[in-house]
Protein backbone atom coordinates (compact mmCIF):
# COMPACT_ATOMS: atom_id res chain seq x y z
CA UNK A 1 0.00 0.00 0.00
CA UNK A 2 2.76 2.40 1.01
CA UNK A 3 4.79 1.31 -2.01
CA UNK A 4 1.82 2.21 -4.25
CA UNK A 5 1.74 5.75 -2.95
CA UNK A 6 5.51 6.06 -3.20
CA UNK A 7 5.27 5.01 -6.84
CA UNK A 8 2.46 7.49 -7.42
CA UNK A 9 4.61 10.23 -5.93
CA UNK A 10 7.31 9.43 -8.49
CA UNK A 11 4.71 9.59 -11.27
CA UNK A 12 3.51 13.01 -10.13
CA UNK A 13 7.14 14.20 -10.24
CA UNK A 14 7.22 13.11 -13.89
CA UNK A 15 3.82 14.14 -15.20
CA UNK A 16 2.42 16.41 -12.50
CA UNK A 17 -1.03 16.05 -10.99
CA UNK A 18 -3.00 13.50 -12.95
CA UNK A 19 -6.41 11.93 -13.06
CA UNK A 20 -6.93 8.24 -13.42
CA UNK A 21 -9.90 5.94 -13.49
CA UNK A 22 -10.92 3.97 -10.44
CA UNK A 23 -9.26 0.58 -10.07
CA UNK A 24 -12.67 -1.02 -9.79
CA UNK A 25 -13.44 -0.18 -13.43
CA UNK A 26 -12.91 -2.75 -16.12
CA UNK A 27 -13.87 -3.96 -19.55
CA UNK A 28 -16.07 -6.99 -19.36
CA UNK A 29 -16.13 -9.06 -22.53
CA UNK A 30 -18.51 -11.99 -22.63
CA UNK A 31 -19.15 -14.34 -25.51
CA UNK A 32 -21.79 -16.86 -26.43
CA UNK A 33 -20.68 -20.49 -26.28
CA UNK A 34 -20.62 -20.67 -30.09
CA UNK A 35 -18.86 -17.36 -30.64
CA UNK A 36 -15.54 -17.65 -32.44
CA UNK A 37 -12.43 -16.41 -30.65
CA UNK A 38 -11.60 -14.04 -33.53
CA UNK A 39 -14.45 -11.76 -32.39
CA UNK A 40 -12.88 -11.53 -28.93
CA UNK A 41 -9.55 -10.57 -30.51
CA UNK A 42 -11.32 -8.05 -32.70
CA UNK A 43 -12.74 -6.31 -29.63
CA UNK A 44 -9.34 -6.41 -27.89
CA UNK A 45 -7.82 -4.92 -31.03
CA UNK A 46 -10.24 -1.98 -31.05
CA UNK A 47 -9.70 -1.29 -27.35
CA UNK A 48 -5.93 -1.52 -27.77
CA UNK A 49 -5.98 0.87 -30.74
CA UNK A 50 -7.87 3.55 -28.81
CA UNK A 51 -5.80 3.02 -25.68
CA UNK A 52 -2.54 3.30 -27.63
CA UNK A 53 -3.71 6.57 -29.17
CA UNK A 54 -4.47 8.02 -25.73
CA UNK A 55 -1.16 6.82 -24.29
CA UNK A 56 0.79 8.19 -27.26
CA UNK A 57 -0.89 11.56 -26.95
CA UNK A 58 0.02 11.84 -23.26
CA UNK A 59 3.56 10.60 -23.88
CA UNK A 60 4.17 13.19 -26.61
CA UNK A 61 2.73 15.91 -24.39
CA UNK A 62 4.88 15.02 -21.39
CA UNK A 63 8.01 13.37 -22.81
CA UNK A 64 8.09 14.63 -26.42
CA UNK A 65 7.99 11.13 -27.88
CA UNK A 66 5.25 8.58 -28.45
CA UNK A 67 4.56 5.83 -25.96
CA UNK A 68 5.73 3.03 -28.23
CA UNK A 69 9.16 4.67 -28.56
CA UNK A 70 9.76 4.61 -24.82
CA UNK A 71 12.47 2.05 -24.28
CA UNK A 72 11.63 -0.61 -21.73
CA UNK A 73 15.35 -1.25 -21.14
CA UNK A 74 16.03 2.38 -20.26
CA UNK A 75 15.35 2.91 -16.56
CA UNK A 76 13.87 6.42 -16.99
CA UNK A 77 11.70 5.40 -19.93
CA UNK A 78 10.52 2.38 -17.94
CA UNK A 79 9.22 4.65 -15.16
CA UNK A 80 7.71 6.98 -17.76
CA UNK A 81 5.85 4.02 -19.23
CA UNK A 82 4.60 3.01 -15.82
CA UNK A 83 3.40 6.57 -15.20
CA UNK A 84 1.41 6.55 -18.44
CA UNK A 85 0.01 3.10 -17.64
CA UNK A 86 -1.09 4.51 -14.29
CA UNK A 87 -3.06 7.28 -16.01
CA UNK A 88 -4.53 4.92 -18.60
CA UNK A 89 -4.74 1.52 -16.92
CA UNK A 90 -6.35 -1.39 -18.66
CA UNK A 91 -8.20 -4.24 -17.05
CA UNK A 92 -9.89 -6.72 -19.36
CA UNK A 93 -11.27 -10.07 -18.41
CA UNK A 94 -10.04 -13.21 -20.11
CA UNK A 95 -12.48 -14.82 -22.60
CA UNK A 96 -15.62 -15.58 -20.70
CA UNK A 97 -18.57 -17.46 -22.05
CA UNK A 98 -22.12 -16.89 -20.97
CA UNK A 99 -24.68 -19.63 -20.84
CA UNK A 100 -27.64 -18.00 -22.48
CA UNK A 101 -27.52 -17.46 -26.22
CA UNK A 102 -28.49 -13.88 -26.92
CA UNK A 103 -31.13 -13.27 -29.50
CA UNK A 104 -30.20 -11.75 -32.81
CA UNK A 105 -31.94 -8.38 -32.60
CA UNK A 106 -30.76 -7.19 -35.98
CA UNK A 107 -33.22 -9.38 -37.89
CA UNK B 1 3.97 -48.80 -64.80
CA UNK B 2 0.32 -48.47 -65.81
CA UNK B 3 -0.70 -49.28 -62.22
CA UNK B 4 1.83 -46.91 -60.67
CA UNK B 5 0.61 -43.84 -62.61
CA UNK B 6 -2.37 -42.91 -60.35
CA UNK B 7 -0.16 -43.19 -57.27
CA UNK B 8 2.40 -40.93 -58.94
CA UNK B 9 -0.27 -38.29 -59.65
CA UNK B 10 -1.47 -38.51 -56.03
CA UNK B 11 2.11 -38.14 -54.77
CA UNK B 12 2.70 -35.02 -56.91
CA UNK B 13 -0.52 -33.38 -55.67
CA UNK B 14 0.27 -34.14 -52.03
CA UNK B 15 3.63 -32.43 -52.43
CA UNK B 16 2.09 -29.15 -53.61
CA UNK B 17 2.04 -26.80 -50.61
CA UNK B 18 -1.39 -25.58 -49.82
CA UNK B 19 -1.48 -21.86 -49.04
CA UNK B 20 -4.18 -20.81 -46.67
CA UNK B 21 -4.81 -17.19 -45.78
CA UNK B 22 -4.53 -16.59 -42.06
CA UNK B 23 -5.68 -13.25 -40.84
CA UNK B 24 -2.88 -11.55 -38.96
CA UNK B 25 -3.81 -10.25 -35.57
CA UNK B 26 -2.34 -6.91 -34.66
CA UNK B 27 -3.47 -7.00 -31.04
CA UNK B 28 -0.31 -8.77 -29.91
CA UNK B 29 1.34 -5.62 -28.66
CA UNK B 30 3.91 -6.72 -26.10
CA UNK B 31 2.84 -3.90 -23.80
CA UNK B 32 -0.74 -5.14 -23.94
CA UNK B 33 0.38 -8.59 -22.88
CA UNK B 34 2.46 -7.12 -20.11
CA UNK B 35 -0.43 -5.16 -18.68
CA UNK B 36 -2.17 -8.45 -18.25
CA UNK B 37 -5.60 -9.66 -18.83
CA UNK B 38 -7.00 -9.53 -15.39
CA UNK B 39 -10.25 -8.71 -13.74
CA UNK B 40 -10.01 -6.59 -10.64
CA UNK B 41 -13.04 -7.47 -8.58
CA UNK B 42 -13.32 -6.28 -5.00
CA UNK B 43 -11.16 -8.39 -2.74
CA UNK B 44 -11.85 -9.31 0.85
CA UNK B 45 -10.16 -11.48 3.39
CA UNK B 46 -11.99 -14.70 4.03
CA UNK B 47 -14.37 -14.34 6.94
CA UNK B 48 -14.40 -10.56 6.81
CA UNK B 49 -17.48 -9.26 8.59
CA UNK B 50 -19.52 -6.25 7.77
CA UNK B 51 -19.22 -3.23 9.94
CA UNK B 52 -22.77 -3.34 11.17
CA UNK B 53 -24.20 0.13 11.04
CA UNK B 54 -26.78 0.73 13.70
CA UNK B 55 -29.44 1.68 11.22
CA UNK B 56 -32.40 -0.15 9.74
CA UNK B 57 -31.93 1.47 6.35
CA UNK B 58 -29.06 -0.70 5.22
CA UNK B 59 -28.95 -4.25 3.99
CA UNK B 60 -25.47 -5.73 3.87
CA UNK B 61 -24.93 -8.78 1.70
CA UNK B 62 -21.55 -10.48 1.66
CA UNK B 63 -20.88 -13.28 -0.78
CA UNK B 64 -18.14 -15.14 1.08
CA UNK B 65 -17.56 -17.96 -1.36
CA UNK B 66 -19.48 -19.93 -3.99
CA UNK B 67 -21.63 -21.57 -1.34
CA UNK B 68 -22.00 -19.08 1.51
CA UNK B 69 -23.76 -15.76 1.76
CA UNK B 70 -24.01 -13.50 4.78
CA UNK B 71 -26.99 -11.19 5.05
CA UNK B 72 -26.82 -8.61 7.83
CA UNK B 73 -24.56 -10.76 9.97
CA UNK B 74 -26.45 -14.03 9.45
CA UNK B 75 -24.87 -16.72 7.31
CA UNK B 76 -26.65 -19.01 4.86
CA UNK B 77 -25.46 -21.91 2.79
CA UNK B 78 -26.20 -21.75 -0.91
CA UNK B 79 -26.23 -25.48 -1.44
CA UNK B 80 -29.47 -25.74 -3.37
CA UNK B 81 -29.18 -24.95 -7.01
CA UNK B 82 -32.08 -24.88 -9.41
CA UNK B 83 -32.24 -25.03 -13.15
CA UNK B 84 -34.66 -22.73 -14.91
CA UNK B 85 -35.90 -25.00 -17.67
CA UNK B 86 -38.24 -22.42 -19.16
CA UNK B 87 -35.32 -20.96 -21.11
CA UNK B 88 -34.10 -22.35 -24.40
CA UNK B 89 -30.83 -23.25 -22.71
CA UNK B 90 -31.08 -23.82 -18.96
CA UNK B 91 -29.32 -21.39 -16.70
CA UNK B 92 -27.99 -22.04 -13.25
CA UNK B 93 -29.50 -20.08 -10.41
CA UNK B 94 -28.63 -20.34 -6.77
CA UNK B 95 -31.40 -20.68 -4.26
CA UNK B 96 -33.00 -17.32 -3.83
CA UNK B 97 -35.19 -17.69 -0.75
CA UNK B 98 -32.47 -16.78 1.75
CA UNK B 99 -31.93 -13.31 0.48
CA UNK B 100 -35.54 -12.88 -0.68
CA UNK B 101 -36.71 -12.34 2.90
CA UNK B 102 -34.00 -9.78 3.54
CA UNK B 103 -34.91 -7.86 0.39
CA UNK B 104 -38.58 -7.96 1.49
CA UNK B 105 -37.67 -6.21 4.70
CA UNK B 106 -35.69 -3.73 2.69
CA UNK B 107 -38.65 -2.98 0.41
CA UNK B 108 -41.04 -2.50 3.32
CA UNK B 109 -38.87 0.23 4.73
CA UNK B 110 -39.12 2.01 1.41
CA UNK B 111 -37.06 4.94 2.49
CA UNK B 112 -35.27 7.12 0.05
CA UNK B 113 -31.96 6.84 1.84
CA UNK B 114 -32.01 3.03 1.96
CA UNK B 115 -29.25 1.19 0.25
CA UNK B 116 -27.90 -2.27 -0.38
CA UNK B 117 -24.23 -2.92 0.21
CA UNK B 118 -22.94 -5.93 -1.63
CA UNK B 119 -19.50 -7.21 -0.79
CA UNK B 120 -17.98 -10.03 -2.73
CA UNK B 121 -14.96 -12.22 -2.19
CA UNK B 122 -12.52 -12.50 -5.08
CA UNK B 123 -12.91 -16.27 -5.11
CA UNK B 124 -16.57 -16.08 -6.07
CA UNK B 125 -17.35 -16.96 -9.66
CA UNK B 126 -18.56 -14.00 -11.69
CA UNK B 127 -21.65 -15.90 -12.80
CA UNK B 128 -22.82 -16.26 -9.21
CA UNK B 129 -22.11 -12.60 -8.69
CA UNK B 130 -24.30 -11.73 -11.69
CA UNK B 131 -27.02 -14.01 -10.35
CA UNK B 132 -27.08 -12.40 -6.92
CA UNK B 133 -27.43 -9.03 -8.61
CA UNK B 134 -30.26 -10.48 -10.68
CA UNK B 135 -32.09 -11.56 -7.52
CA UNK B 136 -31.63 -8.11 -6.00
CA UNK B 137 -32.88 -6.31 -9.12
CA UNK B 138 -35.87 -8.60 -9.38
CA UNK B 139 -36.88 -8.03 -5.80
CA UNK B 140 -36.18 -4.37 -5.24
CA UNK B 141 -39.32 -2.48 -6.08
CA UNK B 142 -37.83 0.97 -6.06
CA UNK B 143 -35.11 1.45 -8.64
CA UNK B 144 -34.08 4.67 -6.92
CA UNK B 145 -32.45 2.68 -4.12
CA UNK B 146 -28.75 2.63 -4.90
CA UNK B 147 -26.89 -0.67 -4.77
CA UNK B 148 -23.30 -0.28 -3.78
CA UNK B 149 -20.66 -2.85 -4.40
CA UNK B 150 -18.01 -2.06 -1.87
CA UNK B 151 -14.39 -2.97 -2.03
CA UNK B 152 -11.97 -3.10 0.85
CA UNK B 153 -10.82 0.49 0.32
CA UNK B 154 -14.39 1.78 0.51
CA UNK B 155 -14.25 2.85 -3.08
CA UNK B 156 -17.28 1.52 -4.78
CA UNK B 157 -19.02 0.76 -7.99
CA UNK B 158 -22.63 1.84 -8.00
CA UNK B 159 -25.14 -0.18 -9.93
CA UNK B 160 -27.85 1.76 -11.70
CA UNK B 161 -30.33 1.54 -14.57
CA UNK B 162 -30.73 -2.13 -13.97
CA UNK B 163 -33.62 -4.32 -14.90
CA UNK B 164 -34.32 -7.99 -14.66
CA UNK B 165 -35.90 -10.18 -17.28
CA UNK B 166 -36.10 -13.96 -17.13
CA UNK B 167 -32.84 -15.29 -18.50
CA UNK B 168 -31.27 -11.91 -19.00
CA UNK B 169 -29.73 -9.72 -16.38
CA UNK B 170 -28.91 -6.23 -17.48
CA UNK B 171 -26.52 -4.70 -15.04
CA UNK B 172 -25.94 -1.04 -15.64
CA UNK B 173 -22.66 -1.07 -13.84
CA UNK B 174 -21.12 2.28 -13.38
CA UNK B 175 -17.59 2.24 -14.67
CA UNK B 176 -17.77 -1.10 -16.42
CA UNK B 177 -17.83 -1.21 -20.18
CA UNK B 178 -19.73 -4.38 -20.86
CA UNK B 179 -19.36 -6.01 -24.25
CA UNK B 180 -21.30 -9.13 -25.14
CA UNK B 181 -20.62 -10.87 -28.44
CA UNK B 182 -22.97 -13.40 -29.98
CA UNK B 183 -22.05 -16.19 -32.39
CA UNK B 184 -22.55 -13.88 -35.40
CA UNK B 185 -20.00 -11.42 -34.13
CA UNK B 186 -22.63 -8.86 -33.23
CA UNK B 187 -21.88 -6.87 -30.12
CA UNK B 188 -24.16 -5.74 -27.34
CA UNK B 189 -22.32 -2.81 -25.81
CA UNK B 190 -23.76 -1.42 -22.61
CA UNK B 191 -27.11 -3.05 -23.37
CA UNK B 192 -27.35 -1.54 -26.85
CA UNK B 193 -27.28 -3.82 -29.90
CA UNK B 194 -27.40 -0.91 -32.28
CA UNK B 195 -24.14 0.65 -31.15
CA UNK B 196 -22.11 -2.15 -32.76
CA UNK B 197 -18.36 -2.56 -32.84
CA UNK B 198 -17.95 0.58 -34.96
CA UNK B 199 -18.82 2.77 -32.01
CA UNK B 200 -16.64 0.85 -29.56
CA UNK B 201 -13.67 3.16 -30.18
CA UNK B 202 -15.73 6.17 -29.21
CA UNK B 203 -16.99 4.40 -26.08
CA UNK B 204 -13.43 3.46 -25.08
CA UNK B 205 -12.49 7.12 -25.33
CA UNK B 206 -15.45 8.08 -23.17
CA UNK B 207 -14.50 5.38 -20.68
CA UNK B 208 -11.16 7.08 -20.08
CA UNK B 209 -12.50 10.61 -20.32
CA UNK B 210 -12.77 12.94 -17.38
CA UNK B 211 -16.43 13.40 -16.61
CA UNK B 212 -18.73 13.94 -13.70
CA UNK B 213 -21.87 11.95 -13.30
CA UNK B 214 -25.19 13.66 -12.83
CA UNK B 215 -25.49 12.71 -9.19
CA UNK B 216 -22.03 13.99 -8.33
CA UNK B 217 -20.37 10.61 -8.04
CA UNK B 218 -16.95 11.23 -9.45
CA UNK B 219 -15.34 8.25 -11.11
CA UNK B 220 -11.98 9.85 -11.81
CA UNK B 221 -9.41 9.88 -9.07
CA UNK B 222 -7.05 12.84 -8.80
CA UNK B 223 -3.49 12.09 -7.75
CA UNK B 224 -1.36 15.02 -6.68
CA UNK B 225 1.99 15.33 -4.92
CA UNK B 226 0.28 16.70 -1.85
CA UNK B 227 -2.11 13.76 -1.66
CA UNK B 228 0.69 11.22 -2.13
CA UNK B 229 2.72 12.79 0.69
CA UNK B 230 -0.31 12.88 2.99
CA UNK B 231 -1.09 9.21 2.31
CA UNK B 232 2.53 8.14 2.84
CA UNK B 233 2.67 10.09 6.14
CA UNK B 234 -0.61 8.52 7.25
CA UNK B 235 0.61 5.01 6.42
CA UNK B 236 3.92 5.61 8.19
CA UNK B 237 2.01 6.71 11.27
CA UNK B 238 -0.17 3.58 11.11
CA UNK B 239 2.86 1.32 10.75
CA UNK B 240 4.55 2.98 13.74
CA UNK B 241 1.45 2.76 15.93
CA UNK B 242 1.07 -0.95 15.08
CA UNK B 243 4.69 -1.54 16.03
CA UNK B 244 4.10 0.18 19.38
CA UNK B 245 1.00 -1.94 20.04
CA UNK B 246 2.96 -5.13 19.39
CA UNK B 247 5.64 -3.90 21.77
CA UNK B 248 3.04 -3.24 24.49
CA UNK B 249 1.64 -6.74 24.07
CA UNK B 250 5.07 -8.26 24.57
CA UNK B 251 5.57 -6.25 27.78
CA UNK B 252 2.18 -7.36 29.18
Amino acid sequence: MKKNWEDKLIYTELIGTYQTISKSRFFLIKMGSKTEMKYYFNVINIINKELSALRNKLSIEKFKKPYYQLNQLDSLDKIRKRAINEVYPIIINSPYYFEVEYMDFSQ
Amino acid sequence: MKYLFPFLILFVFSCIEEETYVEQLSYTDSEMEKDGVDINLPEFKHGFNFVEIDSVDYINIYLINDSTVQVNGERFELEDYVFDTTLSSPRLYFHEKNIDSAIDIFNKKNKYNSQINLMIDKSVHFDLYANILGVIFKNTQEPKHPINILDINSKYIQVRNSKYEPGLIFCGFRGILRILINNKGQALINNDWNSGLNSLGKLVNLYYADHDDSDNYRQMEEISRKRCRTEIARLNQEINSNKNEDFDKIIV
